[in-house]
């Protein structure tokens, strides 16, 4: 069986290098010569916006050979629903993975709005449901509920969701959703569910996961530790009778040598030395932002300090928001890593390297040309 | 004086879609005897961004995506069409009971940002009980005013500060608002509706447009007292007309295109030949109307008939008067 590839569609801004790590595309910074999405022409706004931009990444992705891009949503991103809308007519095969939290859309709402996305792009939506996440940002965004409850609210917005679409009309009286005889015109009810990516490493997230999830995505952690998860993920859920598969969403620097590839996350973290904040410390009640912390990128003097393994570094949270390991390598040793982690139990993965558009044709071009996937799985398994 | 003019996409499919598109209620059976390469290629999707485009090549000023539960997802089309629509203006038209207040917000910082503050909310939901449960929301009657006020209070609040808490009965938000790129922009412009008294205030207090609907007795008194209860509060709402129109070269032709419709002597139609709907639109602008919103079942007709003629007449007489 084939391996998925996506890539990442930044949502609030990109760098021009890893080795610089300030946001110069998208207008997260000032505008100054050299910006651009929006850039200056003549001193002035040059009337592009940071659409622009994000459609420059996914037409890279999908050129390249990537089957998609996840896009996340956070408090200070651009919003997954809109951008999807707005590139889903001038993309050809790009699949939309459109990450949000149930607790802010209804089900039925969210149902509509999913099956006409998919008759605009025949099929090319999917879904990223996050349910963990907490602290005072969920108060931000007005959602109040505690986060194993959560958990039990997106188990009842999917069987809403599928409920309506699928065996409409539709009835469910639900702790935190009800909806009494709900149903798509049926011409949007023919079209296929989403695939749906769940997040989450709480046992809270894993009960909820098995019941509606196709894939179980999760940040890369230390192999044996998400050997470990991805087992417990698919005994659980086998043991109820739906077989769920794995993903790993991770970040890659990968260069024509080892050398170069060291050097580029070297430059990287020095150039971060004088903010040497990590994107972690912050409060919340995710467990996988927990672990990803418990890395202390932050308290490294040198880069290689944060070397774990072969090819594994955990200063990527220091470089961009987001989780804290990460592969460094060559085409071939990024590669490798890939099919070590296929061997361990992944099926599908979400990569991303700064800046995102150069980055998706140079992993699309030199670096999945060599992923060998299940049938290097077999000679790994054999050593 | 200015006039606008809105045109409504025909999201749940018109008379057209049914040759490609099973949304439509009629679908046509395939004839067999010609060779058809569309097979599944095309959809309701591809004929409404042609209506859009008609209308901004044509010179209206907005488009109306509406919350039609037979057709597409109102935000869905919005976004669809943005990439294509320069000039219009886009108003996405949804129900409070979608979702949160601090969500539809945020979403529309995203729209405004990429389309340069053109996006406008039109906030309605259903009357109908049974039909509220169908979408999941289980809000009574008497709570759908209380609830929609609370959407305008929060998704203002968050748009104009970035530390606005409020803890209401639907919806709540804890030091919310948007920082660095996201602030700054324009909360989409609020179309609201209705003509209950609850309705009137909402509006004079929240709203930037309200819309009547052609056929709505007492109009003009009832414009009238809404722009009164807006100045008490010192502000001035937009009046805007929902009507569904025939137009043509030819008065009998224009009668003959809405009677085959079933929209003869219908209170909420306009039908008329150019000169005589320049005439009644002119009419109703007098009575306090400065926006009109129009849709027609043969959408893509109708929208080129009523700029090509009707715009520009009206257009050209208010220049005369000024």
């Amino acid at each position: 069986m084939s391996i998925d590839f996506f890539w990442r569609l930044p949502t609030h801004g990109c760098s021009t290098s890893v080795r610089n790590p300030s946001l110069t595309r998208g207008d997260w910074v000032p505008l100054t010569e050299g910006n651009q999405a929006p850039g200056l022409y003549d001193g002035r706004p040059d009337g592009s916006t940071y659409i622009d931009h994000v459609a420059q990444i996914a037409k890279a992705a999908e050129i390249s050979g990537f089957h998609g891009g996840l896009i996340p949503s956070f408090p200070m991103t651009d919003d997954p629903w809109v951008i999807s809308s707005h590139l889903a007519r001038e993309t050809k095969t790009f699949r939309f993975m459109i990450a949000f939290q149930p607790g802010f859309i209804n089900p039925v709402e969210t149902a509509r709005l999913t099956a006409s996305l998919q008759r605009a792009t025949a099929g090319r939506a999917l879904f990223n449901i996050i349910t963990g996440g907490g602290g005072p940002a969920q108060l931000w965004w007005g959602d109040s509920f505690a986060h194993d409850d959560r958990y039990g609210r997106t188990t009842e917005f999917l069987d809403i969701l599928k409920g309506v679409w699928k065996e409409g009309p539709y009835s469910q009286n639900g702790k935190f959703y009800s909806v009494e005889n709900g149903q798509l015109p049926a011409a949007l009810a023919a079209t296929d569910l989403p695939e749906i990516y769940f997040s989450g490493s709480s046992d809270a997230a894993l009960q909820s996961a098995s019941k509606h999830a196709d894939y179980y995505l999760s940040w890369l952690e230390p192999f044996e530790q998400l050997k470990a998860k991805f087992g417990a993920v698919k005994e659980k859920t086998d043991a109820l009778g739906r077989k769920i598969k794995c993903s790993v969403r991770v970040d890659l620097i990968a260069r024509p040598t080892e050398e170069e590839a060291w050097a580029d996350a070297k430059a990287g973290f020095e150039a971060t030395a004088h903010k040497r904040s990590d994107s972690f410390k912050q409060a919340s009640d995710s467990v996988g932002a927990a672990r990803q912390a418990a890395f202390k990128a932050s308290d490294a003097k040198h880069y290689d300090e944060l070397i774990i393994g072969p090819n594994l570094w955990t200063g990527f949270s220091l470089l961009r928001g987001g989780p804290a390991l990460g592969i460094v390598g060559s085409y071939e040793q990024c590669a490798q890593k890939l099919d070590e982690l296929i061997a361990l139990g992944t099926d599908s993965f979400i990569l991303a390297g700064t800046p995102h558009l150069e980055e998706a044709y140079r992993v699309g071009e030199e670096v999945l040309p060599l992923v060998r996937g299940r049938q290097a799985s077999l000679s790994i398994a054999a050593e | 004086m200015s006039l606008e003019f809105y045109w409504y996409l025909p999201t749940a499919g018109d008379g057209r879609s049914k040759a490609f598109d099973q949304l439509s209620p009629a679908k046509d059976t395939p004839n067999t005897s010609i060779r058809d390469l569309r097979r599944d290629h095309y959809t309701n999707i591809d004929y409404i961004t042609q209506v859009a485009r008609a209308a901004e090549l044509t010179g209206f000023d907005g488009l109306i995506a509406p919350d039609d539960v037979a057709g597409e997802a109102s935000w869905i089309v919005a976004g669809l069409i943005a990439r294509d629509i320069k000039r219009p203006k886009i108003i996405a038209e949804f129900s409070p009971g979608a979702g949160s207040a601090v969500y539809f917000a945020k979403k529309s910082v995203t729209f405004q940002r990429y389309s340069g503050n053109r996006l406008g909310w039109s906030l309605a939901t259903s009357t109908d009980a049974a039909s509220r449960k169908a979408l999941g929301d289980f809000i009574t009657d008497a709570d759908v005013p209380r609830r929609l006020e609370e959407f305008l209070i929060v998704s203002k609040g968050v748009a104009a500060s970035t530390d606005f808490t409020f803890k209401g009965e639907f919806f709540e938000v804890l030091k919310g608002g948007f920082g660095g790129p996201l602030s700054g922009w324009n909360l989409p412009e609020i179309s609201l509706s209705g003509e209950t008294s609850e309705a009137l205030e909402i509006s004079a207090g929240y709203g930037d447009v309200h819309v009547f609907e052609l056929g709505t007795a007492d109009l003009a008194s009832k414009i009238a007292r809404l722009k009164a209860l807006a100045a008490s509060k010192g502000r001035t709402l937009t009046i805007a007309l929902k009507a569904r129109i025939f137009a043509h070269d030819d008065l009998d032709r224009a009668a003959l295109e809405a009677k085959r419709a079933g929209f003869e002597d219908d209170a909420h139609t306009l039908t008329g030949d150019y000169d005589s709907l320049a005439e009644d639109l002119a009419l109703l602008a007098d009575l306090g109307v400065n926006r009109f919103q129009l849709f027609a079942p043969h959408s893509l007709e109708t929208a080129y008939r009523i700029g090509e003629h009707v715009l520009p007449r009206i257009r050209q007489a208010l220049k005369r008067a000024a």
